[in-house]
């Protein structure tokens, strides 16, 4: 392992870390996570072992930035919300879990049957991410509901939003990021989303 | 089917329906491409001959598989909210019952196979048909909206599920604090009406 300063997150080049990306994700779909290795992957690219562990130390960083893809609205942060919720918050948040489920549709995919197939990584990485949701949206009802119901409403709105994206994907199998992105689309689940979740108004108002 | 004497009939029927349990568990497991009908002769131990007596096609062993009887409760029309809300709790955990089978919807959905898609509708509409009279005569002219957040919201909770609770999903939706949480969910979602209806 090497003793290098920079972290292996950001090292070597981008077009071999794409490679490696491209590989992992082929190798995990037709073999899922438990039963593909790095050797494989490092095989399927053309690189040695420790040229790959040059760029990712463990499988689980592969994953990790597989996940991680960027995108502007990703870097919502959790710590403390800059504003109370309100319709529009909501809609934001809304967008948030959307446009993550559509960006990582391919991802999503794998990983579901990964789940049902009894693999034990792909679990984990799912409860992390589901996680994640829960993360973002429980500080931003924390500023409108007591601790109890905004814990239910964080719940509520999640199954909604999932609910809402597991029967588009299941409609629209691999034309379900283009769906996604059509304003109807988003119209309705925006519509329910206010009926479901009413925010109580703040005062003065 | 002919007719055979009754004796013969059990028997016959006892087969087939190991047969079937046999082969929900195996497309659950493995999804309908990666079983075989030997594997599935195997854990019913039956010959692959007896199996294709049954069903002369895996396809029909996996059509028949999905157009069993779900759950037929209704949610009376007059209910009081408290109740209403204890009749989706069990038309869920009624709808449930079947873990193998919905891991196996689940898993050719992903692979958008047409007969899964199709089965997934006709559960979410019977669905709608049980709930609906008592929504309308509650909510009136939002019933329809309430309807839809009530199925999507279910429905995500049902796949989450699924997958967070893989072959203890049955059990797991049969505890009091599911059930609960299930509760409070619905409760969070739906308005309360002063227990009259409109």
């Amino acid at each position: 392992m090497t003793t290098s300063a920079v972290a292996p997150a950001t090292r070597g080049n981008d077009a071999t870390r794409k490679r490696i990306l491209q590989a992992a994700m082929e190798l995990f779909g037709r073999d899922g996570f438990d039963a593909t290795t790095v050797r494989a992957i490092a095989l399927r690219c053309n690189l040695t072992d420790p040229a790959l562990y040059y760029y990712f130390e463990t499988k689980r960083d592969i994953l990790t930035a597989l996940w991680d893809l960027p995108s502007p609205l990703e870097q919502m942060r959790a710590a403390v919300p800059e504003r109370k919720l309100d319709e529009a918050t909501l809609m934001e948040l809304v967008d948030w879990m959307l446009n993550g489920a559509a960006r990582q549709d391919a991802l999503n995919r794998i990983l579901m049957r990964s789940v049902l197939n009894g693999d034990a990584t792909a679990l984990a990485l799912r409860e992390t991410k589901r996680a994640h949701w829960h993360r973002i949206l429980t500080p931003y009802f924390l500023t409108v509901f007591f601790p109890d119901e905004a814990a239910v409403r964080v719940e509520a709105s999640i199954m909604l939003s999932l609910g809402y994206i597991y029967i588009a994907q299941m409609e629209h199998v691999n034309d379900f990021p283009q769906v996604a992105a059509e304003p109807a689309f988003r119209e309705r689940i925006r519509q329910l989303m206010c009926l479901a979740i009413p925010i109580p108004r703040a005062e003065g108002n | 089917m002919a007719r055979h004497a009754q004796a013969k009939r059990d028997g016959t029927l006892e087969t087939r329906e190991r047969i079937l349990a046999a082969a929900r568990e195996l497309f659950a497991r493995h999804g309908y491409r990666g079983t075989t009908v030997r594997m599935i002769a195997d854990r019913a131990r039956l010959t692959d001959p007896a199996v294709y007596y049954y069903f002369p096609t895996k396809r029909d062993l996996y059509d028949v598989l999905l157009v069993e009887p779900l759950v037929e409760t209704v949610l009376p029309i007059d209910s009081e909210f408290g109740s209403a809300l204890d009749i989706l709790v069990d038309l869920f955990v009624g709808y449930s019952a079947s873990g193998d089978l919905a891991r196996l919807l689940f898993r050719e959905q992903l692979g958008g196979s047409p007969t899964a898609v199709e089965f997934r509708r006709s559960w979410d509409s019977r669905y709608r048909n049980l709930i609906g009279p008592f929504f309308r005569r509650y909510y009136g002219e939002a019933a329809g909206q309430l309807e839809d957040i009530v199925s999507l919201m279910l429905s995500g909770l049902f796949w989450d599920s699924i997958l967070r609770y893989g072959d203890n999903f049955e059990t797991v939706v049969r505890e009091t604090a599911f059930q609960h949480r299930l509760r409070s969910m619905l409760q969070a979602v739906l308005p309360e009406m002063g227990c009259r209806p409109l």
